[in-house]
């Protein structure tokens, strides 16, 4: 039932019944929340900072202030999915909760490295829950960034069309990964998705190895545009930069989904922080600290930015397909410093 | 050909300042060995960096080859690389990265010689100092002598008007470092360039130099001929520094044929040498090797009686001390012709004509006391 | 007398053994992960299968050519302009009269303390073609057309990547040019040679083995290097071997790090890395002949510059504006702002110490402060230690098998730091019950092995210049082989150790690669903070940490340069 590949257009429904569903489940998780108590604390691998995710901490322990949280911080979701197979391979044990992209949750469920669950046991909803080992908790979304004193609202594009258009030829940033453009070839096909990339190259865009300076480099006018994801434009635009996002129709994505890994220390803990993360109370605690919110949760800004927009992902299953698209598409994106 | 005028050197660092050099001025004839000589620190090398134009000094000038290369007053400077010279350094300071032949034709080739040339004037140099077979050798694979020589073949090989030598030989050991010395000597009358040598060592400076400049404190004490210099000393530095000297403190009591009378602690004697200081002469010195031992009374003047208190043989010549009237003890040096055991008695005769007199700082005290000063 | 080091076999035998089971222990433990994990279809050592797809995938790529090619273009760039400022500054400050010396020792040496990332983002706030500081105002009171200086582009990585590398190359020379005979310049200068001759043909030639191993190491650098290289090449698509390795640790598909394909590479850059080797052997053959520290006690003469005395101080101050005061500067502005922008009068009233606040608030920024001291003192002491007896064993042993030591200790320049941080990590999972897992102390392992290499190339220096004499009169004198190295090759050594020192600890409390690797639950480092507020979009808080680290190694530096001073003058007086 869960393939992004399909167009899912949002329904508020699913949100609706998610909320649900969480409070119908309230009397198991209180039986979870002594034995996670008991269970010392619960691992979790993540790659946000530690600043961020401290918030995220607080508002999990003002819910479960006797469940203990470790956070430990892997930059990237390769480094994390190779330290946890690492771990794994050395020890035999690695963090309880693993979150990252789906790629690396893949990897890590192919080599039975997590645990398989029945999600709706802890109330989590199943349009979150695309098998029984990953749960869809948030998501980062492209977004189309200007900067307002070099372009004004009216002429900042607000479709692919506009985005593509020749104005913005050496005026347009974007990550050093055609990504965005792979995921949109999941809704356009790969035929369609190359020729619009094309378009975008001529433009003769700057590359970000990340996209946390691409948007501070929107902000400091260094590039006029750009197209980056929604939650690393936040931090600029907190701080008061020239700084505006819209997303564009149809919008690509990836979905970051989170684990639990094999024999972990405090299984019941990291159930706990799992449902936790997947209930609006916990997608919207991650949101305000990580500016990634759950689309598929109302009341998430993620999910009011997304309104009416269609949004576009390959489903996990094909991640083999994405991969080779994303590595063509990296080369080809690579080819503009020859071009320049 | 050389010109120094009121040379001063004063190093200046943050709160103390050094008077290496204070007030010398000389002139060094064309053609010349011209020596520095003094005790470590006098000034000596100061000197011989600021000919070279590698110190700058704080007064003074100096010309060479009557073109002016520094003046303080005009605030002219020439830089080494421009001056008329050459230098051999105490560290011989050869290039190790490159090969005899390297080393001894860089000058030319720093002066734009054509490399035809200057093979042929690096052969010809090379073959002057006895090392025509070691051309290709590197230079860290010669010993000390051969380095030495290529460091002087380097020097030479320039023609420069003057050459400079900072101590070269006293990195050698005793025996080479006198072959060195004969060798520099013949090498230096054939070639008869203008040598500004710089040495500490009071026998190299008296067996090479044409003329020696005794300099202290960064003062120059005395300049003259070796045999003036060694036999006719006019100060009491001089006499000390240079050879072995009995240093007599004395009064002029009168005159005499051959020179004045004086008085010492162990009776009269005439003193034949710089009579003419009469009353302000402090000192006469007597050389160890100038006294001989004789048997009999064969002159009237300047023959004392005494005892050896000890002996020392040192092979070419036996040292005696002896003491005469006054329990005052002289040196005596002679050949070992005839062999004395200590207590022996003896006579000694002082030739008047190797007693010099010299005008010095009187000690206080009535009687003179001796004074003895090993070089 | 007792058989001590003098007698045969377990005399040739000991230091070999000894430091080879160090080395062995640091260093090839990672290279034989390296070499595994290049074997491997996953590039993980304890995965099943052998394959040679790792290489195939890499050696057959014509793009991975292409990659070389601008590398080397680059590395060479950034190695040859370090080299000749290196040069210029080790010789002004240690064969000249240059005025202020203590101070330009600082001035040079403090570029060092710039994390590279932020030097990086410094110039490109300086001289970024659309906002660039130094181009915004010269287009603005030249009236030019556009802006004159492009920092996106080759020229502009070689600029900043030099900048960065000018201090190592400082060090590695500052001791051979400190202790050459100064006879031998004054000797070309007295046969009639000009400045630029004798500059050429004896005072270059004879540092040559200084000079060839300051390139080597800084070759070796530039073949790995990714922060400069990385963040300023990128945006206009110009990429190195290290942005290479960087996205297949961190973005190649497929969900896990690359780590087979960074190992193929990385076969590549040891590859290169005997290639400079073997030049360096084969070019300084004849190191034995330039010993030219004899105990003699000479006085080096400094050069006079003369009238160029000021000129000379001028450059220097213009290369610590370059290096230090712009970079630093505008991240301090930087530091100063809510958001990135660059200077202006409207910006100004944006000031907030927020950024400095946050830094000094931050709950983490305590403990990571006493780790990063822990480890880069720890770390520090043990290279400078390690590095003297490596040194000593090659030069001036007659250890056998002296050669496999030091390549060993040279080789993990070679490494990248991830592969070092997946080694660590298997060999600590292991021996988890020594606790170093997650610890500080893997973090001072990791960086003992990456900053061996540069410590023992920059002692190599000086103890080849070192006269054995010196040694065998202390031994003869009845000192041990310990008494004798801890009274007389310490202290004549002890300036270049003491660089060696400073720069290892200058080098760890910027060193980021690793220690995000290696990170556990309390063993976080200021770079990695400072590394957190960048990556998690707040670069005006990264820059707030900056300016702080660089106040503190100003601190650690004036503090040695008034020591090392401070020694000489006593030395002197002595």
């Amino acid at each position: 039932m869960f393939s992004f590949t399909r167009r899912v257009l949002l329904a508020s429904a699913i949100a609706c019944a998610g909320v649900a569903t969480t409070a119908g489940h309230a009397q198991d998780l209180d039986a979870l929340v002594a034995e996670a108590a008991e269970g010392g604390p619960v691992t979790w691998y993540e790659s946000s900072p530690e600043e961020q995710i401290d918030q995220v901490i607080e508002a999990f322990n003002e819910r479960y202030p006797d469940v203990e949280l470790n956070y430990v911080r892997l930059v990237g979701g390769n480094s994390l999915a190779s330290r946890a197979v690492q771990e794994m391979q050395g020890a035999g044990r690695t963090g309880d909760v693993l979150t990252g992209g789906a790629d690396h949750i893949w990897q890590l469920a192919g080599r039975d490295y997590l645990e398989r669950l029945d999600w709706s046991e802890l109330g989590i909803p199943e349009a979150l829950t695309p098998n029984d080992f990953a749960v869809a908790t948030a998501a980062s979304v492209y977004v189309v960034l200007w900067n307002t004193t070099k372009v004004s609202d009216e002429e900042a594009p607000k479709t692919w069309e506009e985005t593509l258009d020749s104005k913005w030829a050496g005026r347009i940033g974007h990550w050093v990964r055609a990504a965005s453009f792979a995921q949109l070839a999941s809704a356009w096909g790969e035929d369609e998705a190359e020729a619009k990339l094309k378009e975008f190259i001529a433009l003769k865009p700057f590359l970000f190895a990340s996209t946390f300076p691409l948007a501070q480099q929107v902000g400091a006018g260094e590039v006029d545009v750009a197209i980056g994801f929604y939650h690393t434009a936040q931090p600029p635009i907190q701080a008061g930069a020239p700084l505006k996002a819209v997303a564009l129709d149809p919008t690509p994505m990836h979905t970051i989904y989170t684990a639990i890994s094999k024999d972990p220390a405090n299984l019941a803990g990291a159930k706990l922080l799992v449902a936790w993360l997947a209930s609006p109370e916990g997608a919207i605690a991650y949101e305000n600290a990580t500016s990634r919110g759950n689309p598929l949760l109302e009341g998430t800004q993620t999910y009011e930015l997304l309104q009416g927009k269609e949004i576009v992902e390959w489903a996990p299953e094909d991640s083999e397909k994405l991969g080779q698209i994303n590595e063509r598409f990296n080369e080809m994106l690579a080819e503009v410093g020859e071009a320049r | 050909m050389l010109e120094i005028n009121n040379l001063r050197m004063e190093y200046r660092s943050e709160h103390v300042s050094h008077l290496a050099v204070d007030d010398i001025s000389l002139s060094v004839r064309p053609g010349e060995f011209f020596t520095l000589l003094g005790p470590s620190g006098c000034g000596k090398t100061t000197t011989l960096r600021s000919v070279a134009g590698l110190e700058t000094p704080t007064g003074g000038a100096i010309s060479i080859n009557g073109e002016p290369v520094f003046s303080h007053d005009r605030a002219l400077n020439v830089p080494t690389q421009k001056r008329d010279i050459s230098m051999v350094f105490q560290s011989y300071a050869i290039w190790p990265h490159m090969s005899v032949f390297g080393n001894v034709a860089f000058p030319l080739q720093a002066a734009g010689m054509p490399s035809r040339q200057v093979r042929s004037k690096v052969d010809d140099v090379l073959s002057l100092v006895g090392l025509a077979d070691y051309a290709d050798r590197s230079a860290t694979q010669l010993s000390g002598g051969q380095q030495q020589r290529v460091a002087v073949a380097r020097a030479f090989v320039k023609e420069a008007a003057i050459l400079l030598l900072d101590e070269p030989l006293s990195n050698l050991d005793a025996k080479l470092r006198e072959q060195m010395r004969r060798e520099m000597r013949h090498l230096q009358k054939r070639v008869g360039t203008t040598s500004i040598y710089v040495t500490h060592d009071q026998d190299e400076a008296l067996s090479l130099s044409d003329r020696i400049a005794v300099i202290d404190g960064g003062n120059l004490i005395e300049l003259g001929t070796p045999t003036e210099l060694y036999l006719k000393p006019k100060s009491t530095f001089t006499a000390s520094f240079i050879g072995q000297a009995d240093l007599i403190e004395c009064q002029v009591v009168g005159k005499a044929a051959d020179g004045a009378k004086v008085r010492t602690p162990f009776g009269e004697l005439i003193a034949g040498v710089h009579p003419h200081l009469a009353g302000s002469a402090t000192h006469v010195l007597v050389r160890p090797e100038c006294v001989e031992l004789i048997d009999a009374a064969t002159h009237d003047t300047n023959t004392f009686d005494g005892t050896i208190t000890s002996v020392m043989f040192s092979g070419k010549s036996v040292e005696y001390h002896v003491r005469l009237a006054n329990d005052f003890e002289i040196t005596v040096q002679t050949p070992p012709i005839v062999l004395r055991e200590a207590g022996a008695s003896v006579r000694m005769h002082i030739p008047p004509e190797r007693c010099v007199l010299l005008a010095g700082e009187r000690r206080t005290g009535i009687e003179p006391r001796q004074t003895a000063v090993a070089a | 007398m007792k058989a001590t080091a003098g007698s045969g076999f377990a005399a040739r035998w000991a230091p070999t053994v000894l430091l080879g089971g160090i080395l062995f222990y640091l260093v090839a433990v990672p290279l034989i992960v390296l070499l595994v994990s290049s074997v491997k279809p996953t590039g993980l050592p304890l995965d099943q299968g052998w394959t040679l797809s790792n290489y195939a995938r890499t050696y057959s790529d014509p793009k991975f050519y292409e990659l070389v090619w601008t590398t080397f273009r680059f590395a060479v760039g950034a190695s040859l302009l370090a080299l000749s400022i290196g040069v210029l500054m080790a010789w002004l400050v240690e064969r000249t009269d240059l005025p202020a010396k203590g101070l330009v020792r600082v001035m040079v040496i403090l570029p060092m303390a710039t994390p590279p990332l932020l030097l990086a983002i410094g110039w490109i706030m300086l001289l970024s073609p659309r906002t660039g500081f130094i181009n915004d105002v010269l287009v603005g009171t030249l009236g030019l057309e556009g802006a004159p200086f492009d920092i996106f582009s080759l020229s502009g990585m070689i600029f900043v990547e030099a900048l960065s590398l000018v201090p190592s190359t400082f060090l590695i020379l500052s001791p051979a040019f400190r202790n050459m005979d100064p006879n031998l310049e004054e000797a070309a200068v007295t046969s009639g040679a000009g400045f630029w001759l004798m500059l050429r043909r004896i005072v270059l030639p004879l540092l040559l083995p200084a000079i060839l191993a300051a390139g080597a190491f800084l070759m070796i650098v530039g073949f790995v290097v990714f922060d400069i290289p990385g963040i300023i090449g990128m945006p206009v698509g110009i990429f190195v071997l290290a942005s290479h390795i960087v996205y297949l640790a961190h973005d190649a598909a497929g969900g896990m790090s690359q780590y087979g394909l960074i190992s193929a590479i990385a076969v590549f850059f040891l590859a290169i890395l005997f290639l400079l080797a073997w030049t360096y052997q084969r070019a300084t053959r004849q190191a034995g002949r330039f010993v030219t520290v004899t105990g003699k006690n000479f006085r080096p003469r400094p050069f006079q510059l003369k009238g160029w005395r000021w000129p000379a101080f001028g450059i220097v101050v213009v290369y610590f504006m370059l290096a230090t005061v712009a970079p630093i500067g505008i991240l301090t502005w930087a530091s100063l702002m809510p958001f990135y922008a660059s200077p202006s009068w409207e910006m100004l009233q944006n000031v907030t110490l927020a950024n400095h606040e946050a830094f000094f608030s931050n709950r983490r920024a305590v403990q990571a402060a006493q780790n990063s001291v822990i480890i880069a003192v720890v770390a520090s002491t043990l290279v400078a230690l390690l590095s003297v007896l490596i040194s000593w064993t090659v030069v001036r042993s007659k250890a056998a098998g002296k050669k496999f030591i030091d390549i060993l200790s040279f080789m993990p320049i070679a490494i990248p730091g991830v592969m070092i941080g997946v080694a660590l990590i298997y060999v600590y999972l292991v021996f988890s019950w020594t606790g170093i897992y997650g610890s500080v102390w893997i973090i001072v392992i990791a960086y003992l092995t990456t900053y061996i290499s540069f410590g023992s190339r920059a002692t190599h220096g000086v103890m080849t210049q070192l006269h054995p004499d010196l040694e065998d009169a202390a031994r003869t004198s009845g000192a041990g082989w310990l008494r004798s190295m801890w009274r007389v090759i310490v202290p004549l050594t002890l300036p270049a150790i003491l660089a060696v020192w400073i720069w290892v600890l200058a080098h760890c409390m910027r060193e980021l690669s690793s220690a995000l690797l290696l990170q556990g639950n309390n063993n976080r480092t200021v770079p990695v903070l400072l590394y957190n507020y960048w990556s998690g979009g707040q670069p005006n808080r990264a820059a707030a940490v900056g300016v702080w680290l660089v106040v503190a190694m100003l601190v650690v530096v004036s503090l040695w340069q008034f020591l090392v001073s401070r020694s000489r003058v006593g030395g002197a007086k002595g």
